[in-house]
Parts: structure tokens; sequence; C-alpha cells
């Protein structure tokens, strides 16, 4: 076993005591679960599974309608009541994974009802369906991954049947670019600003911290896209870009009361003012590429990432968050590389270009090590940069 | 833990199961007291029925001129079943939804898309694309009085087509 020889290694070098390891070592077994026969029964219960789902496959279409739909709104019952059991049990891991498979089995049913009455339908019909009657199932989970399952639920139904509506409304193109590209700006945003809502966060944590992540993901990486777009050419006014134009309204009315938007927390931080910062620079860095019309402009677009990067560092510094740090980071060294690739031409040019390109990274690189080390340092310490 | 009382929880739970119980009790509804029709069925390209696991054609209706309802027409329109018409091909006409009161049965037009795909299982799909090339096909409808239409089965030759996919070799 690895940690016994590791536990007797440091009993050799002076580091721990005899007794301390054996000690620890009784601990450990005391403890020790038997993972192999749990791998050789988890397959076991799979393989019966498989074989069950592949018996009733290969029987499908002799299977009664009746049957079918008994068995499906059974399995539908079985789960919400495990589910109900699960929380009065006491058992929330139990109780997240199998609410999450609840909804799972929701949404097949409303396909096998659908194919077994040959219902046809649109998605955005089943999708709808799905997410509200699973919400209030879905609100009483109180994990991060029981959120997501329900944002993602909650979008389906909802995106799709916007565009359903979209579809339908008999307005000019450039209105229905307008809409559509204000509702597709403002719904990331929306995303963060109904997570900063008080009663959400002090009720379902979780779901709030789910809905501000996917906002702020959906924003930053849509800015990120944004400020590629300076590598194209985009000449030349059209009803898209009007359309756009028209757009950022919306968009600046949403993200403007975002930015008012006070933070759960009473007093206001570094951290919260750069956040805001961030999000200002990520709108204007995101939407300045389609908005001006432009030749290709690599370097805007480099520079642009570049100081993305950098405020996102600063706000991780600010945070704590060391994996943010790292990843702003080796996106800021990722890019620097680029942009002396981007630079390939004669054997010379691509000579210099790697040789300052690798400089630059190894400065990042030196930067990077001292600031985390000093993160750690002040984690330890509990000082606040 | 969830913070809901236990009656709310428990109706949270009930909710889904309760609207999939409804779904199923409405199709079985229309199945077992609506009007049964059958129509007449052709494929749009006889080469390629198939389309993912759906077989998609075309209904044959008995019509002159053919039927032009479609979904978001203004006024909304139904497909009216001919007071006169039999349950085997029977006459239709499009008209107003508010003037079906004088139909024997009528078919609302967001009904209609759904009787032109017939769901497949997956190893079936060929046989029954050669079988239905070769034979006369139709499909048996329920439609309910209040204009929703469920297929019953699809038919080759008057009998369900499991029955006579099921008798040639593959």
């Amino acid at each position: 076993m690895g940690l016994e020889r590791k536990l007797r290694e440091w009993e050799r070098a002076g580091l721990l005591e005899h007794h301390v390891v054996e000690r620890i070592l009784s601990y450990e077994e005391e403890r020790s679960r038997p993972y192999a026969l749990y791998v050789v029964g988890g397959l076991g219960a799979l393989a019966i599974v498989l074989g069950v789902i592949s018996v009733v496959a290969a029987n499908w279409a002799e299977i009664p309608r009746g049957v079918k739909m008994a068995v499906d709104l059974a399995a539908v019952a079985g789960l919400a009541w495990a589910v109900h059991r699960a929380h009065d049990g006491g058992k929330p891991w139990a109780h997240e994974v199998l609410l999450i498979l609840l909804q799972g089995l929701v949404l097949a049913s409303i396909a096998l009802i659908g194919q077994t009455y040959h219902l046809g339908g649109k998605p955005w019909q089943a999708l709808l369906a799905w997410a509200l009657m699973t919400l209030p199932a879905m609100l009483m989970g109180t994990s991060h991954a029981s959120a997501l399952a329900l944002l993602v639920a909650l979008n389906a139904g909802v995106v799709t049947s916007t565009v359903e509506w979209l579809e339908g409304l008999r307005w000019s193109r450039l209105w229905l670019l307008v809409l559509g590209m204000s509702l597709l700006g403002t719904w990331p945003l929306l995303h963060i600003l109904v997570s900063r809502i008080r009663a959400l966060t002090t009720w379902r944590p979780a779901l709030a911290e789910v809905l501000s992540a996917v906002g702020w993901v959906t924003v930053l990486w849509g800015a990120v896209v944004g400020q590629h777009l300076w590598y194209a050419r985009l000449t030349g006014d059209n009803v898209e870009r009007e359309a756009l134009v028209l757009s950022l309204l919306p968009v600046g009315v949403v993200a403007l009361a975002l930015l008012l938007t006070p933070h759960d927390e009473d007093a206001p931080s570094p951290a919260h003012r750069t956040e805001r910062a961030l999000l200002l620079y990520a709108l204007v860095t995101g939407y300045a590429p389609l908005v001006i019309p432009h030749e290709p402009l690599g370097v805007l677009a480099a520079l642009s990432f570049l100081g993305f990067c950098a405020l996102l560092a600063f706000l991780a510094y600010q945070r704590r968050q060391v994996w943010l740090f790292n990843l702003a980071t080796a996106g800021m060294a990722v890019r620097l590389l680029g942009i002396f690739v981007e630079l390939f031409g004669s054997l010379m040019t691509t000579g210099l270009g790697l040789i300052v390109g690798g400089v630059v990274v190894l400065m990042v690189a030196r930067f990077w090590v001292r600031q985390t080390r000093q993160f750690r340092e002040q984690m330890r310490g509990g000082v606040t940069p | 833990m969830s913070l809901l009382p236990r009656r709310r929880r428990l109706l949270a739970l009930a909710l889904p199961l309760v609207v999939l119980f409804l779904m199923v009790v409405r199709a079985e509804l229309v199945l077992a007291t609506g009007r049964h029709y059958e129509l007449a069925i052709s494929g749009y390209d006889p080469r390629d029925l198939l389309r993912g696991q759906y077989l998609r054609y075309r209904i044959e209706w008995n019509a002159s001129p053919p039927p032009s309802c479609v979904e978001g027409s203004e006024p909304p329109c139904c497909l009216c079943v001919e007071a006169d018409a039999t349950p085997e091909n029977p006459r239709v006409r499009t008209t107003p939804c508010e003037r079906v009161n004088e139909c024997q049965a009528f078919i609302r037009a967001s009904e209609l898309s759904n009787l032109e795909k017939y769901f497949v299982p997956e190893d079936m799909g060929l046989p029954l694309e050669r079988a239905i090339r070769d034979r006369r096909a139709s499909i048996r409808v329920a439609v309910s009085p209040r204009g929703d239409a469920v297929i019953e089965e699809l038919l080759l030759d008057g009998r369900p087509w499991r029955e006579v996919v099921g008798e040639e070799p593959r």
C-alpha cells in the first residue's frame, strides 16, 4: 500500500513517531473499503441493467403500449418516491442524484409518450413542458449539480420557445434581428442579475452561484470570441450591423443595472470594483469589432485579449482564487506566444519572434510562480491582498 | 436539504407524474372515444421515405380541391370531415374552425402535420419502406370531438403493418 510505504519512510526519516504511524495505519485499515468488490459488484449490476435494457429493446415493438406506459409511469413514481425517502432519510447525496435522474426520466417519458401515440409536436413544446413540470421538484435541490440541471432544462425550454416565438413574428427583418440580438446579449447578463437577488442567495445559494457562473462564463466567452473578430474583415454597413447597434441599448440598460446592483455582501470590496471593470471591458471589447467597420486588425485582437486576461488575473488575485489566476496567466502566456507565431515570415523574423516570445513567456511564468507562492503565504497567514 | 414543507415537496414531486399521466389519458381518450377514419398515404419520394426514425408520407385526402389548411392561418382553419363521409377515405374540405358544427368530425390545423409522420422501430425501417412501396398503405386515425387527432395504426393492404412485415422475408 502506498500510504504505508510513505509513512514508514517518514518514520525512518524521524518525521513521525512509531506509535503515530501505527495509529494512522490502524485508522486507515478500519476506514478502508473493499473497492475491488465494489468494482466487481458494480460491473455485475451494470451487466444486468444493460441486459434488461437489451431484452426490452429487442422486444420493444411487441410490448403493448399499455404495458410500456404503465412501466414508465411506475418508474417515474418510484423515482419520485425515492427522492422523497432520501430527503426524509437525511441522505443529501442520494437526494440530489435521484432528483437529477428523475428530471432525465421525465424528459425520456415525454419522448416515449410522443413516440407511442405518434403525437408529433415540436421540440420546443416538449422542452418547455419538461422544464416547467420539473421546475418545482428541481427547486428542492441544494447542490450545484442539481442547480445546473435545472438551469439546463429551463434554458433549453425558454430558448427554444423564444426562437419559435421570434419565427412567428411578422416584423421587418431589422426589428426581428434587433429583438433577437437584444435577447441574446441580455440573457447571460440577466443570469448574473437574478443570481444577486437576496431572496435567492439565501434560499438557494447553490442555484444563485450556478446562475452567476453560467452568466459570467457566457459573457466572458462571448467577449473572447468577439475580440477575435478583429481578425476578420468586417466593412460596410448592413442590416445586421444596424440591428446590432440598436440592440446595444437594451444590453447597455441591463449591463448598467448589473453595474449598479450591489453585491450580496454589505461592504463594496476592491474585487467588486474589478469585477465591474471586467464586465464593462468584456462588453466594450466584445462588441467593438462587430460595431466598428474594420479591415483585419490582429494586433487589436491580441491586445484586447491580453487586457482581458490581465483584468481577470487581477480579479483572481484579489479574490485569492489560485485556479483562476493560473488560467488567466496561462491564457496570457499562450496569447503572447501566439503573437510572435503570427509574425512568422522569413527565417530571421521567425527566429527573432520565437526568442522574444520565449523570453516573454518565461517572464510571465516567473511572475506566475512568484504570485502563486505569495497567494499561498497570504492564505496561510489570512492576509487580505 | 430542501427547505420546502413536506406537503409541498410531495406536490412538487407528483407534478411531473400527474402531467405525464394526463398526457397518456388524453391520447387514450382520443383513441377510445374518437371517430375512426382510414386515410390513404403515399411517400413524398418513393426512394426515401425514412427521415431518421420517422416514416414521412403525404395523406391523399379525398377532397377537391385538395385541402389547404395550415397552422397559423387567419381565421384559424380546420379540416372538416363531410357529414356524409365514410370511415374509409372520408371526404374532407377546409373550413373556418368556427363553422365546424356542420361536420361529422374536424381536425385542427395544428394536428395535421402530426399525422404525416410515423415513428418506426430502428430495425423495421427498411422492411417497412419496401412493404409500403409494394402495397396499398394507409393510416387509421382517431379524431376527438375537440379536433385532436391520433394515429392508431399504420396499415398495409388494410392490415396492421407489423403483421404484414412479419410475414415477409427480411
